[in-house]
């Protein structure tokens, strides 16, 4: 493992003798974060992202097996991983102002969370398969069951998920960089000479 | 896959063993991207007084300065650990001082293989840009 003091220690030099001094302190925090954002590389923030979710979905399955899927709680969630990739996309322009590093982000980023997020999902539905078969949203999945002659649900229903999760990876390579290319479309415009001025050189 | 060659090792330098994929050595130019480029720069010939420390935050501002915008950290520190990785760089801790809260600094310096791969960077630029004359205007 990398040992990351130096990388703290250059961040805190830079902070307490050029950004602060320049920024105040409240601008001076943003950047610093900013930077420690910088720092994190884009199959990070994918991984973080889908076990956030697939935790989200293994708790809401623990807590409520048989709740029904609330559609602008869906929708929000939806937002929340898209903007995630865009800010993710927008994140990796910001290193070397190029479009293709944005877009190889949101693609690394969107996939991992997709599978992670799959993988969580696949569990819940192994864990919980005997209470939430009886979901309203189950019900044409068991119907495909019983015609298809399969002995087994369990087997069945991970199949299906296997088969979906194809296409879904597939999908998400796409949304993936669309979302990137957003976000390093935003993120590959300069910055202001202000701060440039200000921290110029020492 | 592609193999090294007896020409282009001999050019280029051996292959660090930490490399996990053989690739080739000939090849070593067109691997390096311009942001590599401007980071062995500013190892080889830095500007500014801070620059000739060639430490994280040295070669940071250094990039800066020549690049003339500003760069995140992450993208200096990602492209150093490459180029390390590459045998091209190394680096060494040195001490901290108060200012940094106790934490050492990463001093980094060009290795052989690091000016031959950027000599040759500059020698592939000029072949390409042979016979244009500036600003290139597009077909009508």
């Amino acid at each position: 493992m990398r040992d990351h003091r130096p990388i703290i220690g250059d961040l805190i030099e830079e902070y307490r003798e050029v950004v602060r001094p320049a920024r105040g302190p409240t601008r001076a925090a943003l950047w610093f974060v900013g930077q420690l954002l910088s720092l994190v590389r884009p199959w990070m923030w994918g991984v973080l992202l889908g076990m956030a979710l697939g935790t989200l979905n293994l708790v809401s399955a623990l807590v409520a097996p048989l709740a029904e899927d609330d559609p602008p709680g869906v929708l929000a969630l939806a937002a929340v991983v898209l903007g995630s990739w865009i800010v993710i996309g927008f994140v990796a322009a910001r290193r070397r102002r190029d479009i293709s590093d944005s877009v190889r982000a949101g693609v690394i980023a969107a996939v991992l969370t997709t599978g992670i997020f799959s993988a969580a999902n696949l569990l819940r539905k192994v864990l919980f398969l005997d209470v939430i078969r009886h979901r309203s949203d189950w019900q044409g999945l068991l119907l495909r069951f019983e015609a298809s002659g399969s002995p087994d649900l369990k087997s069945f229903v991970v199949t299906e998920h296997l088969h979906g999760l194809i296409g879904g990876l597939l999908f998400s390579i796409l949304i993936g960089a669309v979302c990137g290319a957003i976000g390093g479309a935003v993120g590959v415009r300069p910055r202001g000479v202000r701060d440039r001025r200000a921290e110029s050189v020492q | 896959m592609a193999s090294i060659t007896t020409t282009s090792a001999s050019t280029f330098g051996s292959v660090d063993a930490r490399w996990p994929f053989v690739y080739n050595a000939g090849n070593l130019a067109e691997h390096l991207g311009i942001f590599e480029q401007a980071v062995l720069i500013a190892l080889v010939r830095p500007q500014t007084e801070l620059g000739k420390e060639g430490y994280g935050r040295a070669i940071l501002k250094e990039v800066e300065h020549r690049l003339q915008r500003s760069v995140a950290a992450g993208a200096i520190y990602s492209t150093l650990d490459r180029l390390e990785a590459k045998g091209l760089v190394r680096s060494e801790l040195g001490p901290g001082t108060p200012v940094r809260g106790g934490r050492p600094k990463r001093h980094y310096r060009i290795q052989p293989a690091g000016l031959r791969a950027l000599n040759a960077a500059r020698e592939a630029t000029d072949k390409l840009w042979t016979g244009i004359r500036l600003p290139v205007k597009g077909v009508s």
